[in-house]
């Protein structure tokens, strides 16, 4: 008889379980800190991801048929905004599951130099909009704040039932941030009389909010910069100050030292990879270092 | 008795022609009323049901029933636009679901609609073969136009040209068909689906073209404006969807003027219905809200009045034909009344004339009925559609 009971039991799991999978509310992102801002504010049922490889940058990332058909059938679909994840102009998503988290402030955008060439159809005809914005927000906690709460008020319209928790989790996710924010500026108030380069043009928020001063380069961490750029940059450096250099990800060691030679010390803020472990604080999964200071 | 059928059937073999052509117009006659029920009685049944599956419809103040006929069953009527600005402000995740479409000319005849993701998941459309639309340039075909065009999953289709004698109109663009719908017995068989986005390149509204910038030909330059390119009508369109990058194309203006014929509303509960008709009443200046519905059951009502004088008709049509057959069988018999005196001298009863008639009668009857039943039976097992489209477009 035991048998039998221990068989029926299984077999009535297995047959749960397909649905118990079905009913998971599913949201998918564009960018990894979007994923880890909505996992703070999510309830335990709900699946949070961003289906792009970890080891590349979410912002370069175009999506196959696979993962295309992945985010039709998610519940929801958060979007940076300004720009950023191009490809979901011309993907057949569902408009009204597609959220974007920067939209409640759009008039604190900072434009950023574009190759893209705007044009317009004869004298009269309206030209195309093709302006592009700086959109790695979460680079400041204060902006990351309004993006989870854009979250949170998606996640209470969809799933009304569970608001307060989704409120709860935010107010818990405010806090965090705001400490970040204070751990931030005086972290980077150390590097005050310190001349700051950027490998690449995505720190503008992170500039704004804490007064960097960023000259930006467009120097890729997987390759070695050429005679040119490094003329460039010699020609920029400040031989009365220490110079840090804000890397996206850690750059060649061919290129370290170079740097060394020039006594550039690095800082690796990476704001569009997902190469975090998963025990790694908020922080670490925004993309910033565990600390900020001098290092070699 | 059985000698009086004999004969009468002998008779009716004897006057082949005669036989057919009563047979033929009794069975039309007695047809007409039965298919035509048929056909109505189908009709309505498709009508509801499509009614009831299509809850609301948001759209620019005009004739509900257009708005209706276009958007629920994609006939031909043109509505007044919406734009993406009025979509946008009914998202409302926690009350409804919307479904944005836009009508966007014919592909080889057919109804080609844009629509977002949304309307396939509301109407439970789930492709039988490849998959729903993914990027711009992608469509999936309904059930009958897959079987009327041949096409199949990476086959290739084009737009109707709309503006054959207008220059600055848009080009046919070229599109590939990523998955075929099954059959849904509903006005979604005979559409082309893609998304809006793909809909609004077709008409024109959005475009990719050859970049100046990177453009080695000094034809394509009109002339230089100060530090500007202008470049002459020679400029290359891209209207193949299914080669052009996607980041080529663009649309000129905000998305949210970009036009919509229609948004349908799936209501999550009837207070989240209440509610919306309260929002939208207090734009019914400019925009309307119709349940679908009501819409449809005033429309069967104008049907069914066509119904009872399609009766008449043919109530009138019944009695002009009996006239002629009563005409027929008086004209018979007399030029039978040589060969019922025959009948009468070697001992058949004196009435032999009216008992013979009617069972020839009885009998064409009979025949002519079997046929009809036949032919009922036939098209209600097949294809009522098919009798539809023959009735209706001749």
């Amino acid at each position: 008889m035991r048998p039998a009971l221990f068989l029926f039991t299984i077999l009535v799991g297995l047959s749960a379980a397909p649905s118990i999978a079905e009913d998971r509310r599913t949201v998918l992102t564009v960018t990894p800190a979007l994923t880890v801002l909505a996992q703070e504010i999510a309830t335990a049922d709900m699946t949070i991801s961003y289906p792009g490889p970890a080891d590349e940058n979410a912002a370069d990332w175009t999506p196959g048929a696979d993962e295309l058909r992945q985010y039709q059938q998610a519940d929801l679909i958060l979007l940076v905004g300004a720009g950023y994840s191009p490809w979901t102009a011309t993907a057949a998503l569902p408009r009204a599951r597609m959220i974007d988290a920067s939209q409640g402030f759009a008039d604190f955008y900072i434009a950023r130099e574009t190759d893209v060439v705007a044009h317009q159809h004869g004298p009269g005809g309206d030209a195309n909009h093709h302006s592009e914005y700086a959109n790695t927000f979460w680079l400041n906690p204060k902006l990351a704040q309004q993006q989870a709460r854009e979250i949170s008020s998606a996640f209470s319209a969809l799933w009304p039932e569970n608001a307060e928790e989704f409120q709860q989790n935010l107010s818990a996710t405010i806090e965090t941030l705001e400490a970040l924010d204070t751990a931030l500026t005086a972290e980077f108030a150390t590097l005050d009389n310190v001349q700051l380069f950027a490998s690449h043009p995505v720190y503008q928020y992170m500039d704004q909010a804490y007064g960097l001063r960023l000259h930006s380069f467009h120097w890729e961490p997987d390759q070695h910069p050429e005679s040119a750029q490094w003329k460039e940059f010699d020609a920029l450096l400040d031989p009365n100050r220490r110079t840090v250099m804000i890397w996206e990800a850690e750059p060649t060691q061919e290129t370290l030292k170079e740097l060394q030679i020039r006594d550039v010390s690095i800082i690796v803020v990476s704001p569009s990879f997902a190469s975090f472990s998963s025990d790694a604080s908020l922080r670490e999964k925004l993309g910033f270092p565990k600390g900020i200071g001098l290092r070699q | 008795m059985t000698g009086l059928a004999l004969l009468a059937i002998r008779n009716l073999q004897h006057n082949k022609v005669r036989s057919a052509v009563l047979i033929f117009v009794l069975t039309i006659v007695t047809s007409i009323p039965v298919l035509a029920n048929l056909v109505i009685s189908q009709a309505e049944r498709d009508l509801m049901a499509r009614a009831q599956s299509t809850p609301l419809v948001y759209g620019a103040q005009g004739s509900p029933i257009d708005l209706v006929l276009g958007s629920a069953y994609f006939s031909d009527q043109s509505t007044t636009t919406v734009k993406m600005a009025d979509y946008l402000d009914l998202i409302d995740l926690s009350y409804f679901a919307l479904a944005p479409m836009r009508r966007a000319g014919t592909i080889r005849g057919l109804p080609f609609v844009g629509v977002d993701y949304e309307y396939f998941i509301e109407r439970g459309l789930r492709p039988s073969e490849g998959f729903l639309p993914l990027r711009v340039g992608d469509v999936v075909l309904g059930h009958a136009v897959a079987q009327k065009t041949g096409l199949t999953v990476g086959g290739e289709l084009r737009t109707d040209a709309t503006q054959a004698f207008d220059l600055a109109g848009s080009y046919p663009v070229t599109l590939r068909v990523s998955g075929i719908l099954p059959r849904t017995n509903s006005p979604d068989d005979g559409v082309v689906f893609a998304d809006l986005r793909t809909a609004w390149i077709a008409e024109g509204i959005g475009h990719g073209h050859q970049e100046l910038t990177t453009s080695s030909d000094p034809n394509l330059l009109l002339k230089p404006q100060n530090d500007a390119l202008a470049a002459n009508s020679s400029l290359p369109t891209y209207t193949d969807l299914t080669q052009a990058d996607g980041d080529a194309f663009h649309y000129h203006g905000a998305d949210s003027d970009l036009p919509l014929s229609a948004v349908l509303v799936f209501p999550r509960s009837p207070k989240a219905e209440a509610l919306l008709k309260g929002r939208v009443a207090e734009q019914q200046e400019t925009r309307q809200l119709v349940d679908v519905e009501n819409v449809i059951q005033d429309l069967l009502t104008r049907v069914f009045q066509m119904k009872s004088i399609l009766q008449n008709v043919v109530a009138t049509m019944a009695i002009a034909t009996i006239a002629a057959l009563f005409l027929v069988v008086v004209l018979s018999v007399r030029m039978r009344r040589r060969e019922f005196e025959i009948a009468n001298q070697i001992g058949a009863p004196k009435k032999i004339a009216v008992y013979l008639v009617a069972m020839e009668l009885v009998i064409l009857l009979s025949v002519a009925l079997a046929l009809t039943l036949a032919i009922s039976g036939a098209v209600y097992i097949f294809d009522i559609d098919a009798l539809s489209r023959i009735l209706v477009e001749g």
